[in-house]
């Protein structure tokens, strides 16, 4: 197994699938450039911050300049008015939709080593499981059968264990579970993934199988910051077959890919600009920016004092200013709230433009399927934060004024990669999303919502078919047919 | 560098033919992928009307917004629609 091991670590890195996607031997992240800009854009003027706003509501991505003049934004009424103006952008791509999903880890073996993550090889206290076609399908059975979740967030080490073949072979599993609920059928609609970067003939295995976003988080942008993080010999030990990954994607075809870093490891401020250069890089190259962007917060993991001792830590008040950037700055692209954080962190920075969050969380291995409730750092990646079942979630978010959308409808037929994003930056999505998230909702209340649920849920529904009314004239006889086929026991019907 | 997608001009020339003969709204052709659709070619949805499918063979299937009045013709259409597809 050793020598195994070793030659499959030696293989994974093609450095031609990074070299050709470079200039002049340079990757795009220059760290200079970044501080340079975020020195240079200090005590903004805030009649030029607020031409910045008007750019970003008109879906527009920032220049680096003025993405890194709203991160010098310090003044508390401007930084109200970017609240408020992050809502409205959001509102424009979106609608007042809020996607829900699970994450789902199949496995937590790893050969890499990195300084923060509970799950790196030798952090001998972790309990190593890697979930058997069995228990997968169990796990998909709780989730999409009792729970009521149509999307996943699949997660994967990178070892061995869990090689492209696994990969394909889960995702053609959890596809293939279909279980009878209530009054409809309980099924996962879009597996995303979230896995090591792949080469490009492995990205093909995994888009005919039928990925959904394909999600690599470059941990931190900061070039010695990442050397140090992730040792040398390791496979993420190489940051450049880390960055250039969601190149190869595209490359290969797969629609849809999540950018993201985990905040913490290196200055925010660093991290926000990497996180836009890489947006920008992809536009430029392929046409497409990134369908999410990702940022979670380092938590406490089991035997992994780096956590405690980092002095990058982010506050909550920082949290709050980054996420408003990022929806500022890429104004077309998802953005990613996990359940990483407290119900109050939530609560107060779903208002900030964030379109997607899970709920029900379990991220030990099999532990939807072992009905386990205490958290076990031994099993786990990290500590999670809020821990609301989905029907909570949803019924809190209802009384916000969101509606949960469980809408698949892009995978159904095709608006996928540049169609989408074009629908996104022209607010055509925002419309369709309304309609899909009426039907979706009207599903979920239907077939898995407590009666609670079911009451403020339908409450919300009622406003927004009349909002759909007055708005969308046109298409509303159509979504109310469709309406009363749901009522009367049908599925996945969408615009 | 491009996504690896359709880049077939005559295609799309010819999905626009289509559109405007027959009144479709948006009408593109996505791949099939597992059990999903991956966007292929064409002209986005323009009416927001729930898109209807018509399958061209295993890999590839016609969506349009309205097509009533593409119906009666769509056998006529699909050899020439698979030869611009394949010859891509």
């Amino acid at each position: 197994m050793a020598t195994t091991l070793k030659s499959w670590i030696e293989s994974r890195i093609k450095e031609d699938e990074i070299t050709k996607y470079m200039e002049n031997g340079r990757d795009f992240i220059n760290d200079e450039e970044i501080w340079e800009k975020i020195e240079k854009n200090k005590n903004p003027d805030p009649s030029w911050i607020r031409e910045i706003f008007q750019k970003s509501l008109e879906i527009e991505t920032l220049t680096p300049d003025e993405t890194a003049a709203l991160i010098n934004v310090d003044d508390p009424d401007l930084i109200e008015e970017m609240k408020e103006v992050a809502l409205k952008v959001k509102l424009k791509v979106y609608d007042n939709r809020i996607v829900t999903f699970a994450p789902l880890y199949l496995g937590n073996y790893c050969v890499n080593n990195c300084l923060y993550c509970g799950f790196r090889k030798d952090n001998h206290v972790i309990k190593r499981k890697v979930l058997t076609e069995e228990e997968i399908r169990r796990e998909t059975e709780v989730l999409a059968g009792e729970i009521g979740h149509k999307r996943l967030i699949v997660v994967y080490g990178e070892h061995p264990v869990m090689d492209v073949e696994y990969m394909a072979r889960s995702l053609e599993i959890i596809y293939d579970v279909k279980v009878p609920v209530r009054e409809g059928y309980g099924q996962i609609r879009r597996a995303n993934v979230n896995a090591p970067p792949l080469q490009i003939d492995e990205l093909k295995i995994l888009k005919e199988v039928g990925i959904g976003t394909y999600q690599v988080f470059q941990e931190t942008y900061h070039h010695d910051t990442y050397n140090k993080l992730h040792p040398q010999g390791t496979i993420k030990g190489n940051y450049q077959w880390r960055l250039y990954c969601m190149h190869r994607a595209l490359e290969a075809g797969v629609d849809d890919v999540g950018i993201g870093a985990l905040f913490g490891l290196y200055d925010w401020r660093f991290e926000v600009m990497g996180l836009l250069y890489h947006s920008i890089e992809l536009e430029k190259k392929f046409g497409i920016g990134p369908h999410t962007i990702s940022f979670p917060r380092l938590e406490p993991a089991a035997n992994t004092p780096f956590v405690q001792e980092t002095k990058y830590k982010v506050s909550n008040q920082d949290f709050e200013k980054l996420i408003l950037v990022l929806r500022l700055a890429v104004p077309y692209t998802g953005l990613i709230l996990t359940a990483r954080e407290s119900k109050e962190v939530r609560d107060r920075v779903i208002h900030y433009g964030v379109t997607q969050t899970d709920a029900s969380t379990k991220i030990g291995i099999g532990a939807y399927s072992d009905r386990y409730h205490e958290q076990e750092l031994e099993r786990q990646q990290f500590m999670i934060g809020d821990q609301r079942s989905l029907d909570e979630l949803i019924r809190d978010l209802a009384k916000m004024g969101y509606i949960t959308s469980f809408c698949t409808a892009g995978y159904r037929c095709g608006r996928t990669g540049k169609c989408i994003m074009d629908l996104l930056r022209t607010g055509k999505e925002g419309r369709l999303c309304k309609l899909n998230a009426i039907l979706t909702f009207k599903e979920w209340l239907l077939d898995f919502a407590s009666s609670e649920t079911q009451e403020i849920g339908q409450m919300l529904i009622k406003r927004e078919l009349q909002e759909v009314k007055q708005t969308m004239p046109h298409v509303y006889p159509k979504l109310m047919e469709y309406y009363r086929r749901i009522e009367n026991g049908e599925r996945d019907l969408y615009f | 560098m491009e996504k690896e997608t359709c880049t077939s001009e005559k295609l799309v020339k010819f999905l626009e033919e289509i559109k405007n003969r027959y009144d479709t709204g948006g009408i593109w052709i996505s791949e099939k992928m597992g059990r999903r659709w991956s966007f292929y070619c064409g002209i986005r949805p323009i009416l927001l009307f729930p898109p209807v499918s018509f399958s061209l063979d295993e890999r590839f299937a016609l969506f349009c917004e309205k097509p009533e009045n593409l119906k009666k013709d769509i056998e006529k259409i699909k050899p020439k629609l698979k030869e611009l597809l394949y010859e891509n």
